[in-house]
């Protein structure tokens, strides 16, 4: 295709997108909407899996407690059964010397209280690292199996479970709805092109009539939904940039400050946002404009 | 130039079908297309345009079979057929100039190419002096001759014309045929379906009518070229 006519493709797509203006509202409205609760989601979703991983070097070990009756051999046995399970990267043995060592160092001034015991009160442990978050539930089922166990230690399986669910449901939902989203702004967009189309009908008779590729004729109306589609993704990133730069503050009002140090940068996270939200822009306005044109540039039925 | 081979084309309603129809039409040559409303002349005009296809039989264009062709190829074929229609198809928003460049334009032709063509097909139709006016400034006559322009600006090697004087008086359509007649003599054969008696008696080209879906008479009458204006 010559430049000129480059050109003019673009130029035609603004023109129509001005002229239509109420309907290049609604479908810059419906897609920035979109895409602001795809990007609403997208970062509590992104969010969680990011308080997940943080927490992650806790809730993925379990530490139990030995009984003290047990004997150096049993404790090596079961030391070499565990490492044995699938769910295990790797185990650490602390004797009940090292533990009385931690607890005095821990307790600094008043490790004094501790030299007055005759015996040592704390326990054989191991420390166990799982493979994965996912593995804590079978690796406790199997624990609770072995004896000679006085006490078993994980950080709140239910917390960790509820976690996982939150976000797996939270991404399940979350892609239902801005797939539903998407369709609507599709079918917007596709609306108020086929208000433009309706508008060109005589121009788009008589190119067909000189021989215009179906490209050619295509072009404006593509480039007019893939304006829409844009500046709706730019609307709503700049919403939700807003938002989230405030975010702190919000947090904050709502009592819950705490969250704020588990928080995402924003910077490390909005660049990917642009990328998908430009993308999904440009998708949207070109799918709706294309559905758009398609009826006009069939041909007579037979 | 044309071939129609044993083409039949078959419609739902039977309405404007066409049944095993032969004919030929050479380089150069002025048709009239006559026949009732429903004889199927639109029929033969869009299997033409290949805005569809025949139920069955060839049909040659230029050489060419274009029952063959792609979808992709259908624009590059349409550049080869101009065409006039009874209610011109002008573009109210753009003047006279606008209106013969647009033809171009959307075919990608470069501004150069525009600004040396146009004129030169604005005064073959006599429009020259009229090349900023808009068509409702416009007669009928004059209007229809944009419409020729148009459909000639990219060279095409046929122009049909379908019911090109339905809506003109008969001294405007006399005068228009004077200007069909002056661009089949410069070399472009013409299809012209008409229910214009006046203008077949009076022009003693070949007549082809239809009835009924089927070629019912062939008429070639003597001293076919007639003097241009």
């Amino acid at each position: 295709m010559k430049r000129s006519s480059g050109f003019r493709q673009i130029r035609e797509g603004f023109i129509s997108a001005w002229r239509h203006k109420a309907m290049s509202v609604a479908s810059v409205g419906s897609v920035s909407v979109a895409l602001l609760i795809l990007g609403v989601a997208l970062l509590i979703v992104l969010n969680v899996n990011a308080v997940v991983e943080k927490t992650r070097e806790n809730f993925d070990q379990i530490q139990i407690y030995l009984n003290d009756d047990m004997g150096y051999t049993d404790v090596v046995a079961m030391g070499k059964t565990i490492e044995a399970y699938p769910e295990v990267l790797s185990l650490q043995f602390i004797s009940k010397e090292d533990a009385l060592a931690e607890m005095k160092a821990n307790w600094g001034d008043q490790a004094e209280l501790l030299e007055s015991l005759d015996t040592n009160p704390l326990p054989n442990s191991y420390i166990i690292q799982l493979n994965s978050i996912y593995y804590s539930k079978s690796a406790l089922l199997r624990l609770s199996g072995l004896g000679g166990i006085e006490k078993i230690r994980n950080y709140n399986q239910d917390m960790i479970n509820r976690l996982i669910e939150m976000t797996e449901g939270l991404r399940t939902f979350s892609v239902g709805l801005i797939l539903a989203l998407i369709l609507v702004s599709v079918f917007i967009i596709s609306n108020t092109i086929k208000l433009a189309v309706e508008g060109r009908k005589d121009e788009i008779f008589i190119m067909k009539s000189v021989g215009a590729t179906n490209g050619f004729i295509r072009g404006p109306f593509v480039v007019e939904g893939i304006i829409l589609g844009i500046v709706g993704a730019g609307l709503s990133f700049g919403v939700l940039s807003l938002g989230y730069m405030n975010i702190a503050e919000l947090l904050e009002q709502a009592g819950i400050s705490f969250v704020v140090s588990y928080l995402i940068p924003i910077e490390g996270i909005m660049q990917d946002i642009i990328v998908l939200f430009g993308t999904l822009g440009i998708g949207i306005g070109a799918l709706g404009s294309l559905s758009a044109v398609k009826k006009q540039l069939g041909r007579k039925k037979a | 130039m044309i071939r129609f081979e044993n083409v039949s084309k078959i419609y739902k309603n039977e309405v404007g079908a066409l049944k095993n129809l032969d004919l030929k039409v050479g380089r150069g040559e002025f048709i009239f297309l006559v026949g009732e409303s429903g004889a199927g002349k639109s029929t033969m005009i869009n299997l033409l345009l290949k805005e569809m296809d025949p139920t069955s039989g060839c049909i040659y264009f230029d050489g060419r079979e274009i029952t063959e062709l792609s979808n992709r190829k259908i624009p590059y074929h349409k550049r080869d057929i101009g065409i006039v229609y009874q209610d011109f198809k002008l573009l109210n928003h753009k003047t006279v100039y606008e209106n013969v460049a647009f033809g171009m334009e959307v075919v990608g032709a470069g501004r150069k190419e525009i600004q040396r063509q146009v004129p030169t097909i604005l005064s073959l139709v006599n429009l020259s002096r009229k090349s900023t006016r808009y068509p409702h400034e416009l007669s009928g006559g004059e209007q229809q001759r944009v419409s020729i322009a148009r459909a000639l600006v990219n060279n095409p090697k046929l122009l049909i014309a379908d019911e090109p004087t339905g809506n003109l008086d008969p001294a405007t359509s006399i005068e228009l045929m004077e200007y069909f007649i002056h661009i089949c003599n410069k070399g472009t054969t013409i299809v012209m379906s008409t229910h214009d008696h006046t203008i077949v008696d009076r022009y003693r080209f070949r007549v082809v009518r239809l009835s009924e879906g089927e070629l019912v008479s062939d008429i070639r009458r003597r001293g076919e070229r007639h003097e241009a204006i």
